[in-house]
């Protein structure tokens, strides 16, 4: 009767004091040692937009092909972001846009002013005309990038001088007088 | 006195206290980067998988001669030199303001000979570079060369004769290259 009188039912506050109990134990289990990610995280990125630019500047827009076969030089001059020019056996591309097709390396007479014996190239004087006036209104605009009638020739090595020569003529009435050849640094194929 | 816990507050110490297996991210209540940085990792040695492709690439400064017309304002005076390397079928041709530089580069020659004839099929850029150094030898301060070849050649040839007559190993001979088209 005695034992009876002392086990009372437990009162709302002794129950939330079991529970407060409980999950501080399963607070102080559970917490689990892992690995902070985040420095890695950022390190990671860091690595990964540095790589995207150096490809970027480098050799990005230089693909070597069948049709366009850089030619090795001893010059370690580094590349300089100009107007580019490609010139492969069978196009001459002018920022990434097809200006004219080539004929074995060779540009129809038909394109040329003054026929076979002609110098300049039309479509590609056209194409370059609208570069340098482009180039032009942005220098007009940034005085900090003055229009230097810079482009950079990426040619197939196995390229005629003559077509070279006609490119070179067209750049020249264009306004465009210093010419920057790509070459692969020697050593490589 | 001991407080009894009856079955009723049993289940109820149970359902408040139930282990919720929550996923990593969602303890901390932040977004799972997880993902982002497989993302990244995989780009990563993508890129790196592809450097071995990449091309160490270089460029030849050039400029086109421009038109001088006597010693006026704004034409450029012509050097006393004026060195010019043209490559032909048969060789490399070296002349200057005095005429055309015979083989052996010492003396002029006014016949059809080549200044540095092709050596069993191949263009010797050794000799023209031994040539040109010699001509750099009598004029210290000229740097300016006109580089040219005929319709037929080769892009790559004139690339090698530029590098011919830059220079000879680490010395500097003609770093100023002109590139002529050849309207004759």
């Amino acid at each position: 009767m005695a034992e009876k009188n002392n086990t009372a039912q437990a009162k709302l506050s002794d129950v939330k004091r079991i529970i407060r109990r409980i999950l501080k134990k399963q607070e102080e289990e559970g917490v689990e040692e892992t690995l902070n990610i985040y420095p890695m995280m950022d390190m990671m990125t860091i690595l990964l937009v540095f790589m995207i630019m150096q490809f970027s500047a480098s050799s990005a827009d230089i693909v070597q092909s069948a049709e366009l076969q850089i030619p090795t030089s001893t010059s370690t001059a580094e590349t300089d972001q100009y107007l580019s020019i490609i010139i492969s056996s069978s196009e001459i591309v002018v920022e990434g846009k097809h200006v004219i097709s080539l004929r074995a390396g060779k540009v129809d007479s038909s394109l040329k002013q003054g026929g076979s014996n002609g110098w300049l190239i039309t479509p590609l004087f056209k194409n370059l005309q609208q570069h340098r006036d482009r180039l032009k209104m942005i220098a007009m605009k940034n005085t900090q990038r003055p229009f230097r009638g810079r482009v950079r020739i990426i040619a197939d090595k196995r390229t005629p001088f003559r077509t070279l020569g006609e490119v070179i003529y067209s750049l020249g009435q264009s306004e465009f007088g210093s010419v920057r050849f790509i070459v692969l640094q020697e050593g490589q194929s | 006195m001991a407080a009894t816990i009856t079955s009723s507050q049993r289940k109820y110490i149970k359902k408040r206290t139930k282990l919720i297996d929550l996923d990593p991210s969602e303890k901390a209540g932040e977004l799972n980067i997880i993902p982002f940085l497989d993302i990244v990792v995989n780009l990563i040695m993508f890129l790196l998988a592809t450097t071995e492709a990449v091309m160490l690439i270089a460029q030849i400064e050039t400029e086109l001669p421009k038109i001088s017309r006597g010693r006026g304002k704004g034409g450029e005076i012509s050097t006393p030199l004026n060195l010019n390397v043209t490559v032909t079928e048969k060789g490399v041709i070296v002349s200057g303001s005095g005429g055309k530089l015979a083989p052996g580069c010492q003396r002029i020659d006014s016949g059809r000979s080549i200044t540095v004839p092709v050596k069993g099929g191949q263009y010797d850029w050794k000799g023209l570079t031994e040539c040109v150094a010699r001509v750099k030898s009598e004029y210290h301060d000229e740097d300016t060369v006109t580089v040219s070849a005929n319709p037929q050649i080769m892009y790559e040839y004139v690339v090698k004769a530029m590098d011919a007559v830059r220079n000879k190993g680490k010395t500097e001979l003609f770093p100023k290259v002109l590139i002529s088209v050849g309207m004759r």
